[in-house]
């Protein structure tokens, strides 16, 4: 015997079952089909490119402020610098620098004339 | 200077290009799922109401199913999808029964097995007795409804799904033997029980 007719008998009857679904039932699996796509993890990309430019800033950031708070801090030689700055900047009467070979000999001929 | 310039534009330009050829395969990829899904969830929730015999279940079982086929084999070829959906539907499918199994056993295991049996029987029709009782002259649903599982399955997919022997066993995760034995007994029962006349 042919199985074909059972085979049509058996299509039909589940045909049947689908076609009885009602529309709530309809509407529960379209949302379920769009949840499971919208979920679908491949949907969902990291920002990498985000996160690598945000570091990049906030190194660039420090590195930055690391130079600029150096640069206040003055070395050794800058304060020998800045002593000598403070003497030339001096209002003072310079001439009194360029006679100072005089003014020892003078000082030291006092001295002399003193005892003698 | 110019021709430095020029380079890194273009270099730029091909990368956005790529980028955006990206995101539109993913869309017409999403669409296409969604096509494929749409002309199976409905088949694929007759076929878990069937196994499962609660509506509820039967659409957190075809709500599994689906996000587990989109995230595992979404990217396979077109013409693989099929085998592959409802061989997950199967799996989720037998996970239910597995969970109901354990949860009656914890939550029953201190009764008889009378009052076991009288507190599993529901009062209220199942949707698919509701659809049954609609549909009076569906006998063969019945029948096919009371096979065992592998039995039921084999019957399902290979003449209601027009799977192939190599589809049903790819879904039903056994050998192709077993499926042209499973589906003989399956076809020698329903033939019983209907009588050889009536097909």
């Amino acid at each position: 015997m042919s199985e074909e007719p059972l085979k049509q008998l058996i299509k039909q009857s589940m045909d049947s079952l689908t076609q009885a679904i009602d529309t709530n039932t309809q509407v529960k699996l379209n949302e379920a089909r769009h949840a499971a796509i919208k979920k679908s993890k491949h949907n969902y990309t990291v920002p990498w490119s985000w996160l690598l430019g945000a570091g990049t800033a906030v190194v660039m950031f420090l590195a930055v402020f690391l130079m600029q708070t150096q640069d206040a801090i003055p070395t050794h030689k800058e304060f020998v610098i800045f002593e000598d700055l403070d003497i030339l900047t001096n209002e003072a009467d310079t001439d009194f620098y360029q006679d100072l070979e005089f003014l020892t000999w003078l000082d030291a001929n006092n001295i002399m004339d003193t005892e003698s | 200077m110019t021709s430095t310039f020029t380079c890194y534009y273009n270099q730029n330009h091909s990368k956005l290009t790529q980028k955006s050829s990206v995101k539109m395969s993913t869309q017409s990829l999403n669409q296409q799922l969604d096509v494929f899904l749409r002309e199976q969830q409905k088949q694929a929730y007759a076929i878990a109401l069937i196994h499962v015999k609660q509506e509820t279940d039967a659409l957190d079982v075809i709500q599994e199913a689906m996000l587990a086929f989109v995230n595992a084999y979404r990217n396979k070829p077109q013409h693989t999808w099929r085998p592959l959906f409802y061989r997950i539907l199967q799996n989720k499918i037998n996970d239910h029964h597995r969970r109901q199994t354990s949860w009656l056993r914890i939550f029953f295991s201190h009764k008889d097995k009378d009052d076991l049996a009288a507190e599993q029987a529901s009062d209220a029709p199942s949707p698919l007795a509701i659809i049954e009782i609609q549909n009076k002259g569906n006998h063969i649903l019945n029948i096919i409804k009371k096979l065992p599982d592998k039995q039921k399955q084999v019957i399902i997919y290979r003449h209601w799904q027009q799977m192939s022997e190599t589809e049903t066993a790819q879904v039903m995760q056994i050998s192709k033997g077993s499926v042209k034995t499973h589906l003989f007994r399956a076809t020698q029962k329903i033939k019983s029980l209907t009588g050889a006349s009536d097909v």
